[in-house]
């Protein structure tokens, strides 16, 4: 993966979140130019050469909505929009103004950098092809979107609708970590609240799943994040050689 | 916002009083208006009265000339006699005998009659009524002056005045005096209101007049209305106390372990376990303050209903009750009805709840029930467990904010589960109704009304 580190603006006043921000978009490999308000976040986003921008909802000078509006107007660049405001009506206006994805503070960093690599994969046109895709192919896993099945190499899976889904969001964004909450937002389409693993639980049983055909490594846990779907299962790919 | 101090402009409108100066201008007017319009008709028919009166004797006292003279013409004997009777007094009498002035009333002066033959004409400045008989070659012109009816109708209309002006002052006086006394409770009950406002929660204002009547009823509503809002305030105080104290734990946490990472002694095995003990700390408090939220949302948010097929919707909730506890028995009875109009998040985190609930109260090898029902007016959607139930004595409560019955003590959660239900089923119009039996289970249920 040798590839140019992504460029992100962020247009955020706290300099608190900023900090934050920044040092662990520098950890996770971003560079990070930041700007304290819309105008001037606006200007660069302009004259600059960015891959993302991650936005502040509330700036002291213009709304964050409005200077979504007007990125959006400008190029069609991701946008995250961050903010502190997080009922459904307000998430709905984010994405209306043409934000790509939304956070509500507080979030865990990792959360940040999931969803902006998920975001820059996206918008590079492999993602675009892949999401058209109604068959699925990673490494040994095949899952058809259209007959509702999925095989490890040619070996049927029963899955419930729930898992099924599951499976697919993963597999849609393979190689992507995908995170608990970008997860429940993709497959159940709302948050239960509460403190519920619903998640965690329903990965358990693919993966008990999956192991009974002989792929117990596909999902792979990322440690405080979440998860990834892998084409390169160094047990399947063994046995596939042994076959 | 409770305890502001009255401002100056408050004081300065009790001390105006409007209201009863406008009462008593409107009394006083209405009372001169009424005694000035009476008194204008009794002048107006005293006025005809005495025009008629004035005509009638002019109209005799010329006839009495004319009778007198008419036998041979004036002689020196009837002129006595005209002289006698009329001439003395006040009408001004011409007669003519073929056209020509034969004798004149000394009144008259050297005038002589032009005008109108009859009615009331001017002359000189006064008015009067003027007769004109005629018999053969004589006639009679006669002036009756109108100037003692018209100065009896004069001293009327000044009486009149006085009067008029008199009841305006004592209607204005008497109606000031009334509204004052009407208007005294009203005083007396803004007073309480402003003392109110610097008391302390619980005040209320005193009983000022008679219950029954209108501003004894008015007191009455503003004292339901300050025990609604003294409610609302305790309950949004308390929650606000108790969320504040269910977040000391965790501070005390976070507090801890940074000042413990801070030292800098800690192994890494150590530091570890402070990390994720500060971790599960902020998930707890995230989780809280989500819970609350929730709660304001369920107040502010305006639902946007879709239509929702019951069935599907039931079995992905059912499967995922089930993915997470394994250990029960979680089962779908066939839906009657077949789809609502609602909006589906808040039904979906509302009845979430109530699973939720469920889940955690039954113990391993029981059964959770889930379905939904078809009333004539309403869509019934519960869940059903085989829990420990709820105690009569705690029912009414668990739908308050962080309550925690006696099965519930030690659990995880916020104690803001059922509460959030509630609200966001209200939130739809629905009701939350729990039905439990200590021993038999609890039923939930979210009583959806049709077309709502």
């Amino acid at each position: 993966m040798q590839q140019p580190e992504p460029n992100l603006l962020l247009i955020e006043d706290d300099p608190a979140v900023a900090r934050l921000v920044t040092i662990e978009m520098r950890h996770a490999g971003f560079t990070v130019a930041h700007q304290p308000t819309g105008r001037a976040g606006l200007t660069e986003a302009a004259q600059g050469q960015y891959d993302a921008v991650i936005l502040d909802l509330t700036l002291p000078d213009i709304d964050g909505l409005e200077v979504c509006r007007a990125l959006r107007a400008l190029s069609d660049i991701p946008i995250l929009m961050l903010t502190a405001r997080g009922s459904l009506p307000e998430r709905v206006e984010g994405l209306d103004a043409g934000a790509d994805d939304y956070l509500v503070k507080p979030f865990a960093p990792a959360e940040l950098v999931a969803r902006l690599r998920a975001l820059l994969r996206r918008s590079g046109h492999q993602g675009e092809h892949e999401r058209a895709q109604a068959v699925l192919d990673v490494g040994q896993l095949h899952v058809d979107t259209l007959r509702w099945e999925v095989s490890f190499q040619g070996e049927l899976l029963s899955l419930t609708r729930r898992e099924f889904e599951l499976l697919r969001c993963l597999a849609l964004n393979q190689e992507t970590v995908l995170t608990r909450d970008m997860l429940l937002e993709r497959v159940w389409g709302f948050h239960y609240g509460g403190q519920s693993n619903i998640v965690d639980v329903y990965i358990g049983y693919l993966r008990q799943k999956l192991t009974a055909v002989g792929a117990p490594k596909l999902i792979e846990t990322v440690r405080g994040v979440g998860y990834r779907l892998r084409a390169q299962d160094d047990h399947g790919v063994a046995e596939a050689q042994a076959e | 916002m409770s305890t502001a101090p009255t401002p100056a402009s408050e004081l300065r409108e009790r001390r105006l009083g409007s209201l009863s100066r406008r009462l008593a201008t409107q009394a006083g007017l209405a009372t001169a208006g009424m005694v000035i319009g009476a008194s204008l008709l009794v002048s107006i028919f005293t006025a005809i009265h005495q025009y008629t009166t004035v005509s009638a004797n002019a109209l005799s006292t010329a006839q009495l000339v004319l009778d007198t003279l008419s036998p041979g013409g004036p002689t020196s004997a009837t002129v006595q006699a005209v002289k006698h009777d009329v001439l003395r007094s006040d009408p001004q009498v011409w007669i003519y005998r073929n056209g020509q002035v034969v004798l004149q009333s000394t009144n008259t002066g050297s005038r002589v009659p032009t005008g109108a033959r009859n009615g009331i004409s001017l002359a000189d400045g006064f008015p009067y009524v003027r007769v004109d008989l005629t018999h053969q070659n004589l006639a009679v012109v006669l002036d009756y002056p109108l100037a003692s009816a018209i100065s009896l109708v004069e001293d009327l209309l000044l009486g009149i005045a006085t009067i008029g002006l008199a009841a305006a002052v004592g209607g204005g006086a008497f109606g000031y005096v009334a509204a004052r006394r009407m208007l005294k409770p009203v005083e007396a009950l803004t007073e309480a209101a402003m003392e109110l406002r610097r008391s302390p929660a619980g005040a209320k204002l005193p009983e000022l007049s008679d219950p029954q009547d209108e501003i004894g009823r008015l007191g009455r509503v503003l004292n339901n209305l300050i025990s609604d809002l003294d409610l609302q305030r305790q309950r949004d105080r308390m929650l606000l106390a108790e969320a504040a104290h269910q977040l000391r734990t965790p501070l005390q946490i976070m507090q801890g372990n940074a000042a413990l990472l801070a030292e800098g002694t800690l192994d890494a095995q150590e530091a570890q376990e402070s990390l994720s003990a500060m971790q599960q700390a902020l998930a707890g408090m995230t989780g809280l303050t989500n819970d609350l939220l929730t709660l304001e949302s369920a107040r502010t948010r305006r639902p946007e209903p879709e239509p929702l097929a019951l069935g599907p919707w039931l079995e992905g909730l059912r499967e995922d009750a089930q993915a997470l506890a394994p250990q029960l028995k979680v089962t779908l009875l066939p839906p009657s009805a077949q789809t609502v109009r609602v909006d589906v998040q808040i039904l979906t985190r509302a009845y979430w709840a109530l699973l939720e609930n469920a889940l955690h109260y039954t113990p391993a090898g029981g059964r959770v029930t889930l379905g939904a029902s078809l009333l004539p007016d309403a869509v019934e959607i519960y869940v059903r467990d085989t829990g420990p139930g709820i105690d009569k004595d705690e029912l009414p409560f668990v739908t308050e904010r962080f309550f925690r019955g006696r099965h519930g003590r030690g659990m995880k959660g916020t104690g803001l589960g059922l509460p959030i239900a509630k609200a966001l089923a209200e939130s739809l119009q629905a009701t939350l109704a729990l039905r439990s039996a200590p021993g038999s289970g609890t039923t939930a249920t979210i009583r959806l009304p049709r077309d709502a």
